[in-house]
């Protein structure tokens, strides 16, 4: 190294220009970048179910809709309530609002009223079962015939005759009561009630508009923008006494990126603040500026290899990569503190830090190195984004940054001598952190990965009190789980629905499953039971018709009055296609639990929704002969955060491995291996402690922030195993806390944010560091020095 | 002469010709108005039903109560004692050739919902809420005469249009015919109306 400062030294000028050219390639390169926002980067691609999980949970109905709850505030209001909530899905659609809403229901389709329950009255002979034929034997008696006849005369005389005409001649015996079961079992909301044609609660308070967008739940400007014209449009539009609410993801999307953005404004502000006093006051020198210069080059350098290595970059190894500059810029500290000493050339003072400073390098790209083997997409692109970029921040700091500084003494703040501190109250010292590293041995069982993407964003008081208020009113409709039959065609399919629906209804509540198989049965069942309907009437077809017929003239009806119950009880019905339901009105239903090929690009499947309980998993499973994918939100978390677990436990074990045997390498000793992998430990140790005794969770931001402690700690004791044996001072202890100190202002401001996600990494990065520094320059010249006494 | 020929031509014309648009909003207008100061209805009736599923027109008598805004007594005496009463959303309803008594929500049934909310907006001459379902146009003026015509499907498949005259002095209505598809159709006419009386609570 030393060599090589010599040869540049009459080049300074070129290698100045040089590095601007590089420093311009890799700006070029970084406007090029293409980013994802693809959240499928932090799924592991080896669990090929997670996928599938992930792609069947996007699949649930609602979940992609806005449900607006329209709320009277009292009684008086409730009558204008229906008016109110056409009134709204009108104006949400009018064309002033450039399309954001494009579709808003607030009732069931124009094709479904009472002639949907009669055209499945019709359809009787395809559900027929032993049970429910079993159940019409007490409606045929003579008594029963004569009691319905004379109710269907009343009914016929009455108003409500004017609706239930068809329905009557179809249905005299009342066989109804089974038809309105099926198509409460396949109905996606059931706790709604119809009022005026609008979608009502049971108590007639609220009512519900179910609003489809344009706008992406990604996309947080056009979320605040959707947002914005919902308020306007509700106060323009409803009326005193009536309010209404949205629930979407939007909603997260705006709070997130609003929350964001307000706690970019604080941290930029604190850090800021925060890096220059921590400049001035340690550094007390313009030229400290150059170091800066690292982080940025590690960056670029960082982001270009990852594009020129995958065709899209993930934003979030960005994100995370941006965390990594903590590392980056202590490699220029180390080398500014060192060429800033003073007393020898600066060749020499370049050649004594670049030991400790390429080894330093070296067992922090191995540790991120291990990466490239991580199931995750996003933390492969990471392990390259890091290794170029700390290779960048290597070169800058030790063939360029020398030739930025002159040579004059750096004035240096005073600071104890930590060695000496050290030796003075080793046993206190030593006894803490032993003390510590075993707390921390023993909190590792307990270590907790919390897989739940929605737990790292922010949600607010408001958010929470709208979910909640559409749980309350319309049901659980956006927590259930779904479960999955699939199969090469829609008969097979809708085959393994009706094994599904057979093992799970009586065994769990009624009105908790929502199915498709009451509704629209496989065309193997659907011709069993008609063949059931067939046998059925066939010896009891001709007294009932006598009776009825008899009974009928008996109160004036006509002689035809009821040809289609004669035609329903003799001629065969047609079997029952998914077309024929969404002709009668009844599309929503079918195509919310229909998936078919053209839109998943899998096999035909069909959805079931049942609570999300052990119990409901287990019941489904044994129902489907573990042919059935049983998903939900809490189990997705769960399995993710497993995933997530396992990745990082192997990560951690290569990567102490990895960084271990290089030490090992150049160190040449396991004791000096374990001195060096101090702090660490005690970085670790802290982390561990702290998060188990706070109830924090392991999550995908928070890892990445203890690869960073990790980075650093091993930085450090390799700096200070060096300081320690060579025993002399290149202001290692300076630039180990001016490192931490950096490390804490730009990292561990994130503590102040109210994102959770922000907040996360700042407070690892705090309280790894609160261990990684009394580690790095207390505990391990304590035990060092106790090795060399 | 020819010329009192011509404006005798046009008087015929005028008078045969269907009422403006523009004067059917006053002629709904005056109903409303008339409606205004009606807080209670009550009346016999006379029901003939020509159903295809009967051999013959049912003719029935029964009794209309209401008080505003929203409880309804519909009952029918001959030929058999049946109907339902309404209050606060919740009925009752009875029907004597079974024997039978039972309550019902009329949240929870849309058909009937759709019925007594029709039949409470004729009474009331709430032209908003008839409007919902229907079309309003005013047949005649003199008596008053509005068709109803179905704006949704749903309500159209049994229900072709509705015939509601009004008496002379507007403030009640007289006759009521809903024709159905197919030729099936409802006369009501409406006797002896009592407006304003004191209607016992226990109606309802």
């Amino acid at each position: 190294m030393a060599r090589l400062y010599r040869a540049l030294e009459p080049r300074r000028a070129l290698l100045l220009i040089a590095t601007l050219g590089v420093f311009l390639l890799l700006g070029a390169g970084m406007l090029r970048l293409r980013v994802s926002e693809n959240i499928m980067a932090m799924l592991p691609d080896q669990a090929e179910s997670l996928f599938a999980d992930f792609e069947l949970l996007h699949q649930a109905p609602f979940l992609h809709k806005a449900l607006v709850t329209v709320s009277a505030e009292d009684e008086a209001a409730a009558s204008g309530l229906t008016t109110a909530a056409r009134n709204l899905a009108e104006a949400l659609t009018a064309d002033q609002w450039q399309g954001l809403f494009t579709q808003v229901e607030y009732g069931p389709p124009a094709e479904a009223g009472p002639g949907t329950l009669t055209a499945l009255l019709a359809n009787q002979p395809n559900y027929a079962t032993p049970e429910s034929l079993h159940a019409l034997e007490a409606k045929i008696s003579p008594d029963a015939v004569r009691d319905s006849l004379r109710r269907d005369w009343a009914l016929m005389n009455g108003p409500e005759g004017w609706a239930m005409k068809d329905l009557v001649r179809l249905d005299p015996l009342d066989f109804r009561a089974a038809a309105l079961r099926r198509i409460g079992t396949a109905n996606l909301l059931p706790g709604i009630r119809l009022r005026d044609g609008v979608f009502v609660s049971g108590d007639g308070r609220h009512a519900l508009l179910v609003a489809e967008t344009s706008v992406d739940i990604t996309d947080s400007s056009g979320s605040d923008r959707l947002l914005q014209a919902f308020k306007a449009i509700t106060a323009k539009v409803l009326p005193k006494g009536i309010k209404a609410d949205i629930v979407s993801g939007h909603l997260y999307a705006q709070a997130n990126a609003a929350a964001i953005k307000a706690d970019m404004r604080l941290i930029m502000t604190v850090s800021s603040v925060a890096l220059i006093a921590i400049f001035l006051l340690f550094l007390r020198s313009f030229q400290a500026g150059w170091v800066l210069l690292i982080p940025l080059g590690a960056l670029c350098a960082g982001g270009v290899a990852v594009s020129l290595a995958y065709s899209d970059v993930s934003g979030i190894t960005l994100g995370f990569g941006g965390v990594l500059l903590g590392i980056s810029v202590d490699y220029g500290l180390h080398a500014f503190i060192a060429l800033k000493q003073g007393g020898e050339n600066q060749a020499m003072l370049l050649a004594r830090v670049a030991r400790p400073v390429s080894l330093g390098a070296a067992t922090t790209m191995v540790a991120f190195g291990v990466l490239l083997l991580s199931d995750l997409p996003a933390q492969r692109q990471l392990a390259v984004f890091s290794m170029a970029g700390l290779a960048m921040a290597l070169l800058l700091a030790l063939v360029v940054l020398p030739h930025l500084i002159s040579p004059s003494p750096l004035k240096r703040f005073p600071l104890p001598d930590f060695t000496i501190l050290a030796q003075k109250s080793r046993p206190v010292i030593v006894t803490l952190g032993l003390g510590l590293l075993a707390l921390a041995a023993w909190q590792t069982r307990a270590i907790h990965f919390d897989g739940n993407l929605r737990a790292l964003g922010l949600t607010s008081p408001a958010i929470d009190a709208a979910e909640n208020q559409v749980r309350r009113t319309w049901g659980d409709v956006r927590g259930k789980a779904l479960v999955l039959v699939q199969g090469d065609s829609l008969e097979k399919t809708l085959e393994a629905n009706d094994r599904l629906y057979a093992g799970l209804r009586g065994n769990l509540p009624e009105g908790e499953i929502v199915s498709l198989a009451a509704l629209l049965p496989a065309g193997s069942t659907q011709a069993a039971s008609r063949e059931l309907w067939r046998s059925f009437w066939e010896n009891r077809r001709p007294g009932l018709l006598s009776v009825l017929h008899e009974q009928g003239q008996a109160l004036g009806f006509s002689e035809r009055a009821f040809e289609p119950f004669r035609n329903l009880v003799t001629i065969d019905a047609t079997p029952l296609t998914a077309d024929g339901l969404r002709t009668l009105g009844l599309e929503r239903m079918v195509d919310g639990l229909i998936l078919p090929p053209q839109r998943t690009g899998q096999p035909w499947g069909v959805l079931t929704l049942t609570p999300d309980t052990d119990e409901a998993a287990r019941l489904a499973a044994e129902a489907s002969q573990g042919m059935a994918r049983f998903v939900s939100q809490s189990r997705f978390g769960h399995d993710l955060g497993q995933a997530l677990h396992n990745d990082f436990n192997r990560f951690l074990l290569l990567a102490c491995l990895g960084v271990g045997l290089i030490l090992l390498i150049a160190l040449r000793s396991p004791r000096r291996v374990l001195l060096a992998m101090v702090p660490v430990a005690t970085g670790v140790a802290g982390l561990l402690a702290v998060m188990d005794l706070s109830g924090i969770s392991f999550n995908l931001y928070n890892m990445a922030a203890a690869i960073l402690v990790i980075g650093l700690g091993v930085d450090y004791g390799v700096f200070m195993l060096e300081r320690m044996e060579r025993r002399t001072d290149l202001g290692t202890e300076h630039a180990v806390l001016l490192s931490g100190l950096t490390t804490l202002a730009g990292f561990g401001s994130l503590a102040l944010a109210s994102h959770p996600a922000l907040n996360s990494i700042g407070l690892t990065v705090l309280v790894g560091m609160a261990g990684t520094l009394p580690g790095a320059l207390l505990l391990l010249p304590a035990l060092a020095r106790s090795q060399h006494d | 002469m020819r010329a009192r020929f011509l404006f005798t031509l046009a008087l015929l014309l005028l008078w045969a010709a269907p009422v403006s648009p523009s004067n059917d909003d006053a002629v709904l207008d005056d109903l409303r108005k008339a409606a205004q100061d009606i807080h209670s209805v009550s009346a016999d009736f006379v029901q003939r039903k020509k159903l295809e599923m009967f051999d013959e027109v049912m003719i029935s008598k029964g009794r209309l109560a209401l008080v505003k805004p929203d409880r309804l007594r519909w009952e029918y005496l001959e030929p058999v004692a049946s109907g339902f009463a309404l209050k606060d959303g919740k009925g009752r309803r009875w029907n004597e050739m079974i024997g039978r008594m039972d309550d019902f929500d009329i949240r929870q049934d849309p058909v009937m919902q759709v019925i007594v909310d029709q039949l409470l907006a004729w009474t009331n001459a709430d032209m908003e809420r008839m409007r919902r379902d229907f079309t309003l146009e005013v047949a005649s003026v003199n008596p008053v005469q509005l068709m109803l015509r179905p704006r949704v499907p749903a309500v159209g498949s049994f229900i072709e249009r509705i015939i509601i005259r009004y008496a002379a002095d507007k403030r009640s209505i007289q006759h009521v015919e809903v024709l159905e598809p197919g030729g099936d159709f409802t006369q009501l006419e409406f006797q002896d109306v009592r407006i304003n009386t004191s209607l016992p609570e226990d109606l309802f």
